[in-house]
């Protein structure tokens, strides 16, 4: 039913539009061809904010960004830590290491994150998403040359605000050992 | 009173408009993809793609050759070319094509790796849409494109701009119909800052503390998410009030840069993109972009003087 009204609502919209005389007059001047391509259009549009599979209908997706109450606390975030050889740690970030990802890929993090913790994940999955901690860990040890990676973790951040103050938990979900090189000279 | 009669923006459109509004979001999408490492995701397993939509209708050796180092590439190189290509008038129809094509797949891989963002996905439908209505055009009007108004490029510009406008309408509406009251009343707009500040992002910053410990930022922060969401479901208006979409222009550019510092999303093509909203075929034709001179001052009881 609500999924129907905001259907509704955007043809309202578009109804009250055309009741504007320079709409009609233009709607009138353009032809039935042009016409046709804008009822076509704007059909798609719709009918991809009414379908919800916006993974298959892209670019036509359904366009909702923040319309859940989300009252729940503590608040989840997917973290990636390394663990160095010396046992000092940093945090990885994944939106440098792959900054074509950087806009669009903590909600897949967390959501297969959660789902390890939960231990809802097949076996084929997580050794996917292990290569993709693998993968962070090389780019990651490309880039800080002086320490030697050895083991990235995956780490759900729980944060929970609490009269104005934030606290927050780590829990480390996945660990991957990575196979350390050498950087010095005169090794093989 | 008297009524004030009101314009539908890009009604008067001509080619040299749409060209114009073509080759502002291929040189947009050229910036915005020459310094993307794409390549880098083919480090990235295979597996750890799902596809999207239409690219998961490739067989599969092209869909892993197209993920490959060679195939990002090469996705890339003709991208960026055919962007630039547009503004060759010869070949500006071929290469918009082209262009289109290589930002819509490049947007399929990216997605394919992560979630189905929105970003960019609302100036990709307008460039695809602004890149049909080439071909609607005559070949000599694309290479040629004069100042007189056309219905092509009136309808490709008013579509576009509609289009454009309909997907703030939808979030607008979405918010409303499914969130309501509950969205502003609670936490819910304050637990979305925090989340959303304190994932990992290009830049290394986060505002929410600072924010979560000062009552009247949360309160501006509620207030300013329901005015924008006003705003957001009659984007529309855009087209045929000029007050609106002045309104709109000043509101929303600083909305998309709050939420940059606040939400840590950034939607910098939809900014860009806003080009839409502006007068241009006026200011080509040598008008004012708000033509104050039609209005005039506002009477004492708030009356506007007829269009003269």
């Amino acid at each position: 039913m609500l999924g129907l009204v905001e259907i509704l609502v955007p043809i309202f919209v578009l109804g009250v539009l055309c009741a504007y005389a320079s709409v009609q007059e233009w709607i009138v001047s353009i032809g039935p061809g042009n016409l046709c391509l804008i009822v076509v259009f704007l059909t798609i549009l719709m009918v991809g904010q009414g379908v919800n599979e916006s993974r298959k209908l892209f670019p036509f997706v359904r366009w909702s960004m923040y319309t859940e109450v989300y009252e729940k606390s503590p608040i989840s975030n997917g973290k990636f830590q390394a663990v160095h050889s010396d046992g000092t740690t940093s945090w990885i970030n994944p939106a440098a290491s792959y900054v074509s990802l950087s806009r669009n890929n903590h909600e897949r993090v967390l959501l297969i994150m959660n789902k390890i913790s939960q231990q809802n994940l097949s076996r084929n999955v997580t050794r996917v998403f292990e290569e993709y901690m693998r993968a962070l860990g090389n780019r990651y040890q490309s880039s800080v040359t002086n320490k030697d990676l050895v083991e990235v973790r995956a780490i759900l951040e729980h944060i929970q605000i609490i009269n104005g103050k934030r606290s927050i938990q780590h829990v480390v979900v996945k660990s991957l050992f990575m196979v350390a090189e050498n950087h010095g000279p005169g090794n093989g | 009173m008297k009524k004030v009669e009101s314009q539908l923006l890009h009604a008067n459109a001509h080619p040299r408009t749409l060209i114009l509004v073509v080759k502002f979001m291929f040189t947009m999408w050229f910036f915005r993809y020459l310094f993307d490492p794409i390549t880098q995701l083919s480090e990235l397993p295979i597996e750890y793609s799902s596809p999207v939509s239409f690219l998961g209708w490739l067989p599969l050796p092209i869909y892993i050759g197209l993920h490959s180092f060679s195939g990002l590439f090469l996705l890339k190189l003709v991208l960026l070319t055919s962007c630039i290509s547009t503004w060759y008038s010869k070949y500006r129809r071929g290469s918009a094509f082209i262009a289109c094509t290589s930002i819509a797949l490049v947007n399929g891989v990216t997605r394919g790796f992560g979630h189905i963002n929105h970003a960019e996905v609302a100036p990709l439908i307008v460039t695809g849409l602004l890149t049909l209505f080439l071909y609607r055009l005559s070949k000599y009007q694309v290479q040629f494109p004069s100042l007189q108004p056309c219905k092509t490029s009136s309808t490709a510009l008013v579509l576009a701009t509609l289009v454009f406008a309909l997907t703030y309408s939808f979030v607008g509406t979405a918010r409303i119909v499914h969130g309501g009251i509950g969205l502003l009343g609670g936490e819910t707009i304050t637990n979305s800052m925090i989340r959303m500040s304190h994932h990992d992002w290009l830049l290394e910053y986060n505002y929410s503390q600072w924010m979560v410990a000062s009552p009247m930022m949360l309160l501006m922060l509620k207030l300013g998410t329901a005015v924008v969401t006003i705003f957001e479901l009659a984007a529309p208006f855009c087209l045929v009030s000029d007050r609106f979409r002045q309104a709109w222009l000043m509101l929303m550019p600083a909305f998309h840069l709050g939420a940059i510092l606040v939400f840590k999303i950034d939607f910098i093509e939809n900014m860009l993109t806003m080009i839409l909203f502006l007068n241009l075929t006026g200011w080509l034709s040598g008008q004012r972009l708000i033509d104050k001179a039609r209005f005039g001052p506002i009477a004492s009881d708030g009356a506007l003087p007829s269009i003269g």
